[in-house]
C-alpha cells in the first residue's frame, strides 16, 4: 500500500481558542510546503458544517488520500472527521488529528511564540504519522445465534428465560443433578416472607417446557475455545443410569437394600441408592448415586418400564457452539469445618444459617421442627452469632451482604414459631442497607428480638445440654458469657468451588475469589473477555433480587449483541508479519487477552493474532524483539517517525512523552481544559496502552538527543483499560533503566508516571519537573550527580508513588 | 359456557388452606381438586394431564402471571388455559369470591391487539438511563432519552471519585454519555420535561416540552466565548452554589450535549453573546417546542434526591459554613469544582481536622425511615480523598453501623482504618458553632463511652437520598410508588425492574437508594426486559 500521500492539511482557529494564542494562517504558511502536503487551509471551525463543507470540497478537488487536522482534542472530533472522509470515499483511518488546543495554545498561553513553533512541530509529527498510514477495515466478526448459560440458579434461569423468549436458542449446562441451585435449600425468602418454592419452581418449571431452551444437568463445561460471537463448547455430561423412560413411581427406591444416612445440610431424609435428588426441583428423575450402589441390581427388575441400566458407564460430551456465554455458578454458603469455627460447629447446640433453613421448611427433614442435636423440646434460649466466615482478619476479609437480613428473617420467624423463646443476635454492624431490610432490622427490634454489638470470643459446651457464648460487648467493652439452647451461625457466601471453571474460561477471579467484572461500576456484567458475562452470586454477595436482575441484565447484553448478524469491531488491532516474526512467544505471553495464539512448531513456529479477541492495546508491539508485531495505527514505523520529526531541532531541550489514550492523554487534556500552564518542552505521542511502548523507541529517542522522555500510563494496578499494560510498561522501564546506566545515558532522564485522565495537575508538575531537569541537566553532569530528585511534590489526587529509577540501579 | 371444575394449586404462600377451599367450592357445587404445587413436576404432571384432557372446562386456582414466569402458557399455548390467582388473595372468601366470578364468566374476551411501537422512550440520562439507552439501542431499538437538565450524566457526573476503587467519575462516564450522543439509534431531547402520558404497554402517546435554550442547537460549537463576554453572574447549581458562572454557560466541561445556555430568569438582555457569537447561534426568542412521540415502552429512569440536611436542624446546615453535604465534599475536591481540587473550607480556610457524620436523614423516622446504602461508603471514599490532598489531616467519622456491604467495600474499610481515619461509634447529636465560628460536634463515644467535643475545620454530613418529587404526568393509571414516594416494583424479587403500569421498567435510584454499579446492572436489565415485552406483544399481534 504505497500510494503517493496527498495530504489534506487542515488548521483550526478554534475561534480565539488556538487563534488567540498561535496565528493559524503563520502556521498554513510554514507547512504548506512540507511534504506530502497537496492542500493546506485554515478555518475558524473545523469541525463546523461550513469547514466540513470545505474539506469534502478539498477532497475532491485535489484527490486527498490522507487528512491531518490541527483542532483540539481527538477525543472530541476524530470520530467527526472519521465520519467526513468515510463519507467522501477516503479510509477513516488515513487521518491524524493533531492536537494544538488543549496540548498547545491552551497551556503556553504566555508563550504565543514558543506555542506556535510547538504548533508546526506538532503538525510536522502528524504529517510523518500519517504518510505511513494504511487503510484499515472495521472487522466484521461473523455470529452464531445461540447462548449458554453455565449455572441453573436463579440468575441463570432469568438470563435463559429473557434469552430465549425473544428467540434465541439457550443451553443451560447445570453441574447439580437438578435446577435451582441455593434457591432449592431456602425455605422462605426476605424481605416479605415469600417460599423460595413459590418464587424460584416457576421459573424452573417454564425453563424446563420452553422449547427453545436446552437443559443439560449433571453435566460440567470443561473445553472452552474461540471467541465473541464463536464460542466451541465441550460439555461432560454424565452418562444417566435412569433413562427418561422413568415415571417416578418409585419402585426402584423401595427395594435398595442400600441406606444412605441423612444429610441435614441439604435437606436430604435418609434414602437409598437409587434416589430422587429433590421432591420438587426440575428435572424430576431418579439418580443412581454411584458412590453408594453396590450393584446389586434389585432394582432393575423392579421397575416396571425398565428404566434402568446399571451398566452404564462414561460420559456423553457434547459440543456445542454459542455466541456468547452466562456465568451464572451461584456461590456456596461458608463451610465452618476446617475453619476455626469447626470447634463451635461441631456442637450438637450450634448450628448454621442453612441449617436453620432447612429445619424451619415443614416439607424439610424435620418437619419444621427446630431442636437443638438431641433436644426434645423447642429452644427457649436462642442466638444469632453474624460474620462467621466473613469480615475476617484472615481468611475472608468481605462482607457477604446477605446474612444479617437472613438473620433478621430466620430471627422473625422462629419468634412467630417460639414467641416465648428469648432471641438474641450478636453483630458486629447491622447492615440492612435495603429499605425493606431496614424495616426487617425495625420489625424485629419490635418483635423483642435482643440485639449486641459484641466480637463472640468461643463457644463452648455447658451443662444441661446449653452452650455458652463468650463475647467481647463493644458498647461499655465487658466481656459477657451468655447461656443458650441454640446457638446459629450466620455463615457468609463463598465463592466455591470455582477452580476448574475459571481454568476452563481463563477468567480473572478478584482476590475474595469471586469472578472478575470488567469494570466494578461500567461494566459490571461484562468479563475481560468479549462475550462472557456475570450473573449473580458468582460475581460476589448478593441476594435473590440482586441476582435476578444480573440475570436480566446479562440477557440484555446477549439481546444486543445478538441483534445483528455480525460484530463490528474497529481496524486499530495488531498483526504478526510472518516474514519477521522469530516465534519467541514474547507477544504470546505479554497479551492480557489471549488474543495472540502460537502456530506450527519448531522453526516453524510463529504468532498469530487472533482478530476477534484482540483489542488493540499494542502490548505484544511493544514486547516483539523482532519488530514483526504491526500494532496498526501504531505501528513502529509511524512512532520512530513521529519521534524523529519531534527531535528534529534542538531535541537535547525536548520532553518526549508517550502517554496512552485512556488515563494520560485524557490528563494532558486535562491540564489543556483547565488552562494549566506548562513549560513547551513536550511533545506528547499517543499510544493506545503505555505497554505499547517499545524500550527501542526510548533508545531512539535518546539517540536523537532526546532531554527527557516520559512513559506514562494509567495508574496500577487496576485503572489500566488492558487490564495489565501500564504493569508490563513499567517491567520494561525496570529493565531499560539500567541498561542505560550501563551505555552510559543518564538513567534519571527516563521517567514512568502514571496520570489519570482528572490529574491534570499532575501533569503540569510532572513536565515542570523535568523541564527544570533539563535546564539543570547540564550542571548536574558536570556535578556528577546521581541521585535523582523529582520536585518531592504530588498532586492533588494522585495516587501512586512517582516511580524512579533508583530501584533498577545498582 | 361455564365451568363446573377448579384445581387448585397447593401453593405454600397461600394465605388459606387449599383443602377448605376445595370444601367451600365442594358446598356450591363446583368439582374442586387440591394438587400439589404445579409448579413441582408432581404438580406440573398432573396439570398435563388435564390440558391432555381436553381441559376447557377446568380453571386453574393459582398464582398470577408476575409469579408464574409464564409457564402456564407454556404448558398450553392454543388452549389458553383459564389461571385465576388466588396466590395474592389475603383470605379464603376473597379467594372464593374470584373463583366464583371466574367460573361465572363466559369465554375470557380476547383482548385486541394493538399494533405495537418499537421505540422506546428512556426517562433520566444518569447513568442508569444511559445504560438502558445504550443496551436497547445496540439491540435495534430506536430510543429517545428525555433528560430534564442541561446534560445527561446525573448525580455521578458532579462526583469527584467512585468507590471502592477511587477511579475518577467523569473519566469513566464520559466516554459513555459521548457515545449515547453519538448512537445512531439514540434520540437525546435534553432540557426537556413530559407533559402528557397516553395509552398502554405496546403503544404510549408521549408528549415533550423542550425549553429553550436560546442557543441554536446545531450552530453553536460549544466553544464557551458567550461565556466569557456575558456580563451577568450567578451561583451555579451545578457546583451546587459554591462557584459563580454566567447567565449564558455551558453546564460542565464535559456536558453532552456540549452547548450553551441561557438562564432566561437572570438575562438582561445585554445582547453581548449575540455579538460574540461567531456562528449566529444565539437568539433571545427561542420558545418552548413540543415534540409528540409513540413508544412501545418507558423505562424510568429518573433517579433520586439528596436529602436537604437544613430541617435537621439540629447539625447547623445552613448556619455554620463549615458545615456541608457529602455531595458540596465532592465538588470540593473534585479538580473542576469551585476551589479547582483544594481541600478547603467554604470560608477558604485550610483543612486540618475534618469529620463526617453517618446517617444524616437515613433511618430516622422523622425524615428517611431507611438505610440510603451508599452513604457508609461513600463517606470512607471521601475520607481517603481527603488524606489524598491533605495528608497530616484528622478524619473522624462518626457511625452508627458501618454497612460496607458491596463487592470491595469492606476492603476500602480496611483500607481508610489502616490509614488512620478514626471511626467513632455514635451520631452526634448536634453541631454548634465555636467561638471561632468553626463546627463543634457534640457527640457520645457508644463503644469507649464518655461524651466529648471535637472541633473540627469542616464537618460533611452523609446525606441519604429521598425519592423524586414530582409525579409524572400519566394521564390514566401511574406507576404505583410507595408511601415515600419511590417507585414499586411488580414483585421485590422476580420483577425488581418493572413497575406496577405494565410496559413502564424501572432502573436506578428512582426505586430506592442503590449505588452506581447496581444502577448500570439495572440499566441492563431493564433493557432485557422490555425487548423481553416488545417481542412478546409484537408476538400476539
Amino acid at each position: 500500500m504505497t500510494d503517493t500521500p496527498r495530504i489534506g492539511l487542515y488548521i483550526c482557529h478554534c475561534g480565539h481558542n488556538i487563534a488567540g494564542v498561535i496565528s493559524p494562517e503563520a502556521l498554513a504558511d510554514a507547512a504548506r510546503d512540507l511534504p506530502g502536503v497537496a492542500v493546506c487551509q485554515d478555518h475558524l471551525y473545523s469541525c463546523s458544517e461550513a469547514g466540513q463543507r470545505d474539506i469534502a470540497k478539498d477532497i475532491k478537488q485535489f484527490g486527498l488520500n490522507r487528512m491531518v487536522v490541527a483542532a483540539c482534542s481527538p477525543k472530541l472530533h476524530e470520530s467527526t472527521f472519521r465520519r467526513l472522509l468515510a463519507e467522501n470515499g477516503v479510509n477513516p483511518y488515513l487521518l491524524e488529528i493533531v492536537n494544538i488546543r488543549e496540548h498547545c495554545s491552551w497551556v503556553h498561553a504566555q508563550e504565543p511564540a514558543a506555542a506556535t513553533v510547538k504548533a508546526l512541530e506538532l503538525i510536522r509529527m502528524g504529517l510523518a504519522k500519517v504518510r505511513d498510514a494504511v487503510p484499515l477495515a472495521e472487522r466484521q466478526v461473523p455470529l452464531t445465534r445461540s447462548a449458554l448459560v453455565i449455572g441453573g440458579g436463579p440468575a441463570g434461569l432469568r438470563a435463559a428465560l429473557d434469552i430465549a423468549h425473544v428467540g434465541i436458542p439457550v443451553i443451560l449446562v447445570e453441574r447439580a443433578p437438578v435446577l435451582g441451585g441455593m434457591a432449592n435449600r431456602l425455605y422462605k425468602t426476605f424481605p416479605r416472607g415469600q417460599s423460595s418454592l413459590s418464587l424460584i419452581n416457576p421459573m424452573m418449571a417454564a425453563v424446563t417446557l420452553h422449547p427453545g431452551i436446552t437443559v443439560l444437568t449433571d453435566s460440567a463445561v470443561t473445553e472452552v475455545g474461540g471467541h465473541l460471537g464463536n464460542y466451541r463448547v465441550m460439555v461432560t455430561q454424565a452418562r444417566p443410569r435412569v433413562t427418561q423412560a422413568c415415571d417416578l413411581c418409585g419402585e426402584c427406591a423401595a427395594v435398595c437394600p442400600v441406606k444412605v444416612p441423612a444429610d441435614p445440610e441439604l435437606g436430604q431424609a435418609p434414602r437409598a441408592a437409587i434416589y430422587r435428588p429433590s421432591p420438587t426441583a426440575f428435572p424430576a428423575r431418579y439418580l443412581v448415586d454411584r458412590l453408594h450402589c453396590d450393584r446389586c441390581g434389585l432394582c432393575v427388575p423392579a421397575c416396571p418400564r425398565q428404566a434402568i441400566i446399571l451398566e452404564t458407564e462414561g460420559e456423553i460430551e457434547p459440543a456445542l457452539e454459542v455466541g456468547a456465554i452466562v456465568v451464572a455458578t451461584g456461590f456456596a454458603p461458608f463451610e465452618p469445618a476446617g475453619s476455626r469455627y469447626e470447634a463451635w460447629a461441631a456442637l450438637p447446640q450450634v448450628i448454621t444459617t442453612v441449617d436453620l433453613e432447612r429445619r424451619l421448611d415443614p416439607q424439610g427433614p424435620t418437619g419444621g421442627r427446630v431442636l437443638a442435636g438431641g433436644a426434645t423440646a423447642e429452644p427457649q434460649d436462642i442466638a444469632f452469632v453474624m460474620c462467621v466466615g466473613s469480615r475476617e482478619a484472615e481468611g475472608n476479609r468481605y462482607c457477604s451482604r446477605v446474612c444479617c437480613p437472613t438473620a433478621l428473617k430466620q430471627a422473625l420467624e422462629l419468634k412467630a414459631l417460639l414467641p416465648q423463646a428469648r432471641i438474641r443476635i450478636y453483630y458486629r454492624d447491622l447492615r440492612a442497607v435495603k429499605r425493606e431490610w431496614e424495616a426487617l432490622y425495625t420489625r424485629a427490634r419490635e418483635a423483642g428480638i435482643g440485639f449486641m454489638r459484641a466480637q463472640v470470643r468461643d463457644i463452648r459446651p455447658s451443662e444441661a445440654g446449653q452452650v455458652v457464648i463468650e463475647a467481647d460487648q463493644d458498647l461499655g467493652q465487658w466481656v459477657s458469657a451468655d447461656r443458650v439452647d441454640l446457638a446459629v451461625l450466620a455463615v457468609g457466601m463463598t465463592p466455591g468451588d470455582n477452580a476448574p471453571l475459571r481454568e476452563v474460561l481463563k477468567l480473572p477471579v478478584g482476590t475474595d475469589g469471586f469472578f472478575l467484572e470488567s469494570h466494578p461500576k461500567l461494566r459490571p456484567l461484562e468479563t475481560v473477555l468479549d462475550g462472557i458475562f456475570l450473573a449473580g452470586a458468582c460475581q460476589g454477595p448478593k441476594d435473590l433480587a440482586e441476582s435476578i436482575t444480573q440475570g436480566s441484565g446479562a440477557a440484555g447484553k446477549i439481546l444486543a449483541l445478538m441483534a445483528h448478524d455480525t460484530i463490528t469491531l474497529d481496524g486499530l488491532i495488531c498483526a504478526v508479519d510472518p516474514e519477521k516474526c522469530i516465534g519467541c512467544e514474547s507477544c504470546y505471553q505479554e497479551c492480557p487477552f489471549q488474543a495472540v495464539e502460537m502456530m506450527g512448531e519448531g522453526k516453524t513456529r510463529q504468532a498469530r493474532i487472533i482478530e476477534a479477541a484482540c483489542k488493540g492495546c499494542g502490548v505484544c508491539a511493544g514486547a516483539c524483539p523482532s519488530g514483526a508485531v504491526i500494532a496498526r495505527g501504531f505501528t513502529d514505523e509511524m512512532i520512530l517517525a513521529q519521534i524523529d520529526a519531534a527531535l528534529a531541532v534542538n531535541p537535547e531541550k525536548k520532553i518526549l512523552a508517550f502517554c496512552c489514550n485512556w488515563c494520560s492523554y485524557a490528563g494532558a487534556d486535562f491540564a489543556g481544559v483547565s488552562r494549566m500552564q506548562y513549560p513547551p518542552a513536550v511533545r506528547i505521542i499517543r499510544t493506545m496502552c503505555a505497554g505499547r511502548v517499545h524500550p527501542k523507541f526510548i533508545l531512539h529517542a535518546f539517540a536523537r538527543g532526546a532531554g527527557q522522555v516520559l512513559v506514562s500510563g494509567c495508574h496500577p494496578p487496576g485503572d489500566c483499560h488492558y487490564i495489565s499494560g501500564n504493569l508490563r510498561a513499567q517491567a520494561r522501564m525496570e529493565k531499560l533503566w539500567p541498561k542505560l546506566a550501563k551505555k552510559g545515558i543518564d538513567p534519571t532522564r527516563l521517567r514512568l508516571e502514571w496520570i489519570s485522565a482528572t490529574e491534570g495537575r499532575t501533569f503540569q508538575q510532572v513536565i515542570q519537573a523535568m523541564a527544570e531537569k533539563i535546564a539543570g541537566a547540564k550542571a548536574k553532569r558536570e556535578k556528577g550527580l546521581k541521585d535523582w530528585g523529582g520536585t518531592g511534590k504530588r498532586g492533588k489526587g494522585e495516587k501512586g508513588e512517582t516511580q524512579g529509577p533508583e530501584d533498577g540501579l545498582p | 359456557m361455564t365451568r363446573r371444575k377448579v384445581l387448585i394449586c397447593a401453593c405454600p404462600d397461600l394465605a388459606m388452606d387449599g383443602r377448605e377451599l376445595a370444601a367451600r367450592l365442594k358446598q356450591a357445587g363446583v368439582q374442586a381438586d387440591v394438587a400439589p404445587p404445579l409448579c413441582t413436576p408432581d404438580g406440573l404432571a398432573r396439570l398435563k394431564k388435564l390440558t391432555a384432557a381436553k381441559a376447557r372446562p377446568w380453571l386453574v386456582a393459582a398464582c398470577g402471571p408476575e409469579i408464574h414466569a409464564g409457564f402456564f402458557p407454556a404448558l398450553a399455548p392454543e388452549a389458553r388455559l383459564p389461571v385465576v390467582d388466588v396466590r395474592s388473595c389475603p383470605d379464603l372468601e376473597t379467594a372464593l369470591g374470584a373463583l366464583t366470578l371466574a367460573l361465572e364468566a363466559r369465554e375470557q374476551p380476547e383482548i385486541p391487539a394493538v399494533p405495537v411501537c418499537r421505540e422506546v422512550l428512556v426517562v433520566g440520562g444518569g447513568v442508569g438511563g444511559c445504560q438502558a439507552a445504550l443496551d436497547l439501542a445496540n439491540a435495534g431499538f430506536k430510543v429517545y432519552l428525555v433528560e430534564s437538565s442541561l446534560s445527561i450524566g446525573g448525580t455521578m457526573a458532579q462526583l469527584d471519585k467512585t468507590f471502592p476503587t477511587l477511579d475518577c467519575s467523569i473519566c469513566i462516564l464520559g466516554p459513555k454519555l459521548v457515545e449515547v450522543a453519538a448512537h445512531p439509534n439514540i434520540e437525546l431531547l435534553s432540557y426537556a420535561s413530559l407533559s402528557r402520558i397516553a395509552g398502554q404497554a405496546g403503544s404510549f402517546e408521549v408528549e415533550v416540552t423542550i425549553k429553550p435554550r436560546y442557543v441554536n442547537m446545531s450552530k453553536c460549537v460549544g466553544c464557551a466565548t458567550c461565556t466569557t463576554v456575558c456580563p451577568v453572574i450567578v451561583p451555579s447549581r451545578w457546583n451546587l452554589g459554591l462557584k459563580p458562572r454566567k447567565c449564558i454557560r455551558i453546564i460542565f466541561a464535559q456536558a453532552v450535549p456540549l452547548r450553551a445556555t441561557i438562564e432566561k430568569d437572570y438575562c438582561i438582555d445585554c445582547q453581548m453573546c449575540v455579538a460574540a457569537c461567531e456562528h449566529q447561534a444565539i437568539n433571545l426568542l427561542y420558545r418552548p417546542s413540543q415534540r409528540r412521540l409513540t413508544v412501545g415502552a418507558i423505562v424510568l429512569a429518573t433517579g433520586a434526591h439528596p436529602f436537604d440536611p437544613t430541617i435537621k436542624s439540629e447539625y447547623g446546615y445552613g448556619r455554620i459554613p463549615g458545615v456541608v453535604t457529602n455531595l458540596e465534599f465532592e465538588r470540593i475536591v473534585c479538580a473542576t469544582g469551585p476551589t479547582l481540587g483544594s481541600l478547603i473550607t467554604p470560608e477558604g480556610q485550610p483543612v486540618r481536622r475534618l469529620a463526617f457524620i453517618q446517617c444524616v436523614g437515613s433511618r430516622d423516622r422523622r425524615f428517611l425511615p431507611y438505610c440510603s446504602g451508599y452513604c457508609c461508603t461513600a463517606s470512607i471514599k471521601e475520607a481517603m480523598l481527603a488524606l489524598e490532598h491533605e495528608p497530616e489531616c484528622e478524619v473522624t467519622i462518626f457511625f452508627n453501623d458501618i454497612r460496607t456491604s458491596g463487592k470491595g467495600f469492606e476492603e476500602l474499610y480496611l483500607r481508610a482504618q489502616a490509614a488512620g481515619v478514626r471511626f467513632i461509634k455514635g451520631l452526634p447529636g448536634r453541631i454548634q458553632a465555636g467561638d471561632d465560628g468553626r463546627p463543634v460536634i457534640g457527640f457520645e463515644d457508644q463503644e469507649r463511652g464518655g461524651r466529648g467535643e471535637l472541633a473540627v475545620d469542616m464537618a460533611v454530613l452523609a446525606v441519604g437520598l429521598e425519592a423524586p418529587g414530582e409525579p409524572l404526568p400519566f394521564v390514566d393509571l401511574a406507576p404505583g410508588r410507595d408511601g415515600l414516594g419511590f417507585y414499586q416494583a411488580r414483585h421485590p424479587i422476580l420483577h425488581p425492574l418493572e413497575s406496577t403500569l405494565p410496559g413502564v421498567f424501572l432502573a436506578g435510584t428512582c426505586q430506592g437508594p442503590r449505588d452506581i454499579s447496581e444502577t448500570v446492572c439495572q440499566g441492563s436489565g431493564a433493557a432485557a426486559r422490555v425487548i423481553r415485552l416488545l417481542t412478546d406483544l409484537a408476538g400476539k399481534s
